[in-house]
């Protein structure tokens, strides 16, 4: 009995040591490094300029995997990558880094600038200027438009930088949400997607105490339109908006203003005021950077 | 009883054992996925660099590429740039060429991709507010299958099956596009063709871009076949396959007007096609015609004069001129022909360029009512209609084409205008002061 137990063991155990051996893994990975013979003279200026500095990456190669494949997309052209590449930096990332201090800058800015040809259009007559994507990503639309032998302040706070600010203003309040007093002061004039619609007008959007139509879609929007237009648009616009606005546009304007201010004080300790002079101030020289080569 | 039963367990246990670990399975490649994917994209940039003198590919934007294909060029080079140009005007003039980037990565397969923006290449993927999607162009394609002269690429987001085609009789691409080019422009205005197989007509294609929409006889099918121009004739989108016969290639013939399949063993053919209702043939309008008109200076329409005129040809199947010195002290009226009907017409047009830099312009005009379209572009005026009651004598009478639509067009008149499409008064250089013609009758002399 005993010798036929000890004898199944042996087999068992037998078996059991000749059947599997272990499998060693390859020490090479499977993830290369791109080949640096193969970055050219802008990937290396990305990297000095974006990717060390504030670990960004700056991508104005289109990628369809960070895309919105529901678009038809081209991608953005050298030349004008070149040139909203040194704009950005210049009159947003440095902004901020005066600002706020190149800390809060790397902290909060987000990891990725996606650069894309065209806009993306939708069907109801509306584009796309830009995306943010959970404080990650920022994607900016209609880069072949711009022409960077000639390029004014006026158009680029009129497309890119707006959306910039706006954008980034959405990672801001995704972080640190604003009081919930800003979201009861228009609550019954938001309408979603209607804002694009016809009737409902830029100047109704004033009257109702909005700074821009699209501000309507929903609080959030309206929130971050205030930070993006009253940082880039100067104030004799801001004072346009307030005139057209009327009596009671105008005091709901300057109440969501007041709520904006206190926000950025008290959550990132950023002044509204001191951000959009320090803008204004470096769009100033915005013609000592050369556009045109690295 | 119990010992039996313990036996037994332990003598089927390290079966099982045994029998699960007896093998290893072996690997079936000698890499890892990654090496081999990684592997792949080395060869395939190399395989794409190595055409020195560049690659042909016909081009298929939207989806089921169904507006038909474009031809163009794409050179490779080493430093990761392709040149690409194209047989149409694109963001650049035809065959004017643009580089940029290309790279070759691996995702679910091996992809060829034009990641930064090519002048050439994106035009056909370029979206705006009144085209959201553009022409529905790929950038991106999936290498499906590579071989020493010949690459099948797949576009990714709309799917069309493309071919790049080795340029191994290093044919210079300025030249090769333009005689693609010259070969589009003359074929384009042939629009339609009775499909003929095996000596039997099958059915009647129309074509709509570089499509032929082939009915079949008798049957409510049709087939859209897409193509691409080549330098002598079409190349198919696919092998398209009718009673198993296979046919993709096809040569124009001048002389017949029928493009004929060359692949090996198949005997068909695309022939220019002439509806019941058709009138006259666009030849038998060249040459010369006894023209009846009623012409006008600037104090009256005077009474009918007859003279002779000459149709010349400027594009087979498409427009001709219609010269003559007692009418016209310039190069003549631009008339149009109508390769579906037959027929001529004199619509709202540009025939000339006046010494002093303005357009002459031919405008339609209600001549009782006073009026005048000066548009060129909606397609207003007369059409040639030919009464076939006149015994054999081909005698065409103009009338409105109903395109107008608030007025009656009875003539012509003959404006100066400029640049900017701004009348500059009527044109009175011609003999007499004539700018105005009416009540037009054609009548062919053997």
């Amino acid at each position: 009995m005993k010798n036929i137990k000890l004898f199944l063991i042996t087999i068992i155990a037998a078996a059991i040591s000749l059947s599997c051996s272990e499998e060693k893994l390859n020490s090479e990975s499977v993830f290369k490094d791109t080949d640096p013979a193969m970055l050219t003279a802008f990937d290396n200026w990305i990297l000095s300029n974006y990717t060390y500095p504030y670990n960004i990456g700056f991508k104005y190669k289109m990628e369809d995997i960070e895309s919105d494949i529901t678009y038809d997309l081209v991608p953005a052209n050298l030349k004008n990558s070149i040139a909203i590449a040194k704009i950005i930096k210049h009159l947003w990332l440095e902004v901020y880094d005066q600002v706020a201090g190149v800390d809060f800058t790397r902290t909060y800015i987000p990891r990725v600038i996606h650069l894309i040809g065209s806009g993306a259009y939708n069907s109801n007559n509306t584009v796309r200027l830009g995306t943010a994507e959970g404080g990650l990503k920022i994607t900016l639309y209609r880069i072949n438009e711009l022409n960077p032998a000639n390029v004014t302040v006026a158009q680029l706070t009129d497309s890119y930088l707006r959306t910039m600010f706006h954008e980034f203003a959405h990672i801001l309040h995704q972080t640190k949400d604003y009081p919930a007093e800003f979201r009861a002061i228009s609550n019954n004039d938001y309408i979603g997607s209607d804002w694009s619609s016809s009737s409902a007008t830029e100047l109704i959007a004033f009257q109702l105490g909005f700074v821009s139509r699209y501000s309507r879609q929903e609080p959030n929007e309206d929130f971050v339109e205030i930070i993006a237009r009253y940082t880039v648009l100067g104030q004799a616009y801001w004072d346009n908006v307030l005139a057209q606005a009327g009596a009671s546009g105008a005091a709901i304007i300057n109440q969501k203003l007041e709520i904006v201010k206190s926000y950025l004080r008290n959550s990132w300790n950023i002044e509204l005021d001191e951000l959009r002079r320090v803008f204004e101030l470096r769009a100033s020289t915005l013609n000592q950077l050369d556009l045109l080569n690295l | 009883m119990k010992l039996i039963k313990n036996i037994i367990y332990l003598l089927i246990l390290p079966l099982f054992i045994m029998q699960s670990c007896v093998k290893d399975e072996e690997n079936i490649f000698d890499d890892t996925a990654a090496a081999r994917g990684q592997k792949a994209v080395a060869q395939y940039s190399e395989l794409l660099v190595s055409a020195e003198n560049g690659w042909y590919l016909d081009y298929y934007p939207e989806l089921n590429h169904k507006v038909g294909g474009y031809a163009m060029y794409v050179k490779f080079t080493n430093d990761g740039l392709a040149t690409v140009s194209c047989e149409i005007e694109t963001n650049l003039p035809p065959r004017q060429n643009y580089t940029s980037e290309f790279s070759v990565f691996m995702e679910q397969g091996p992809i060829l991709a034009f990641s930064e923006y090519n002048e050439v290449m994106h035009f056909f993927s370029e979206p705006s507010q009144a085209d959201i999607n553009g022409l529905e162009g790929d950038y991106e394609f999936i290498i499906m299958k590579a071989e020493q002269d010949e690459i099948q690429i797949k576009g990714k987001k709309g799917g069309n099956k493309m071919t790049l085609r080795r340029n191994v009789n290093n044919i210079n691409p300025d030249t090769h596009l333009a005689e693609v080019a010259v070969n589009a422009d003359k074929l384009s205005s042939y629009v339609m063709f009775e499909f003929v197989a095996n000596d039997e007509t099958i059915g009647i294609a129309s074509v709509i871009d570089r499509t032929f929409n082939l009915e079949y006889d008798g049957q409510d099918v049709i087939d859209v076949i897409s193509y691409a121009f080549t330098t002598d004739g079409i190349r198919l989108y696919e092998p398209f396959i009718y009673n198993e016969v296979t046919m993709q290639n096809f040569i124009w013939d001048d002389a017949e007007e029928k493009y004929t399949c060359t692949d090996q063993g198949v005997n068909a053919y695309f022939r220019m096609y002439f509806p019941p209702d058709f009138q006259i043939k666009y030849e038998d309008f060249l040459g010369r015609w006894e023209l009846q008109y009623q012409p006008r200076n600037s104090s009256a329409w005077q009474t009918a004069r007859m003279d002779t005129v000459e149709f010349v040809q400027i594009k087979k199947n498409s427009t001709l001129r219609m010269v003559c010195d007692k009418m016209f002290n310039f190069s003549g009226i631009i008339v149009n022909f109508n390769s579906l009907k037959g027929v001529i017409s004199i619509i709202g047009n540009n025939s000339a360029v006046h010494s002093s830099g303005y357009d002459i312009r031919v405008c339609p005009y209600a001549t009782i009512a006073g009026y005048i379209s000066t548009s060129i572009t909606n397609g207003a005026g007369l059409v040639g209609v030919w009464n076939e009651d006149t015994g054999g004598d081909r005698i065409i009478t103009f009338e409105d084409n109903k395109i107008w639509g608030t007025y009656k067009a009875d003539g012509i008149l003959l404006r100066l205008m400029d640049s900017n499409g701004v009348s500059q008064g009527n044109y009175t250089g011609n003999i007499g002061g004539l700018y105005g013609f009416r009540n037009l009758i054609l009548k062919k002399i053997d």
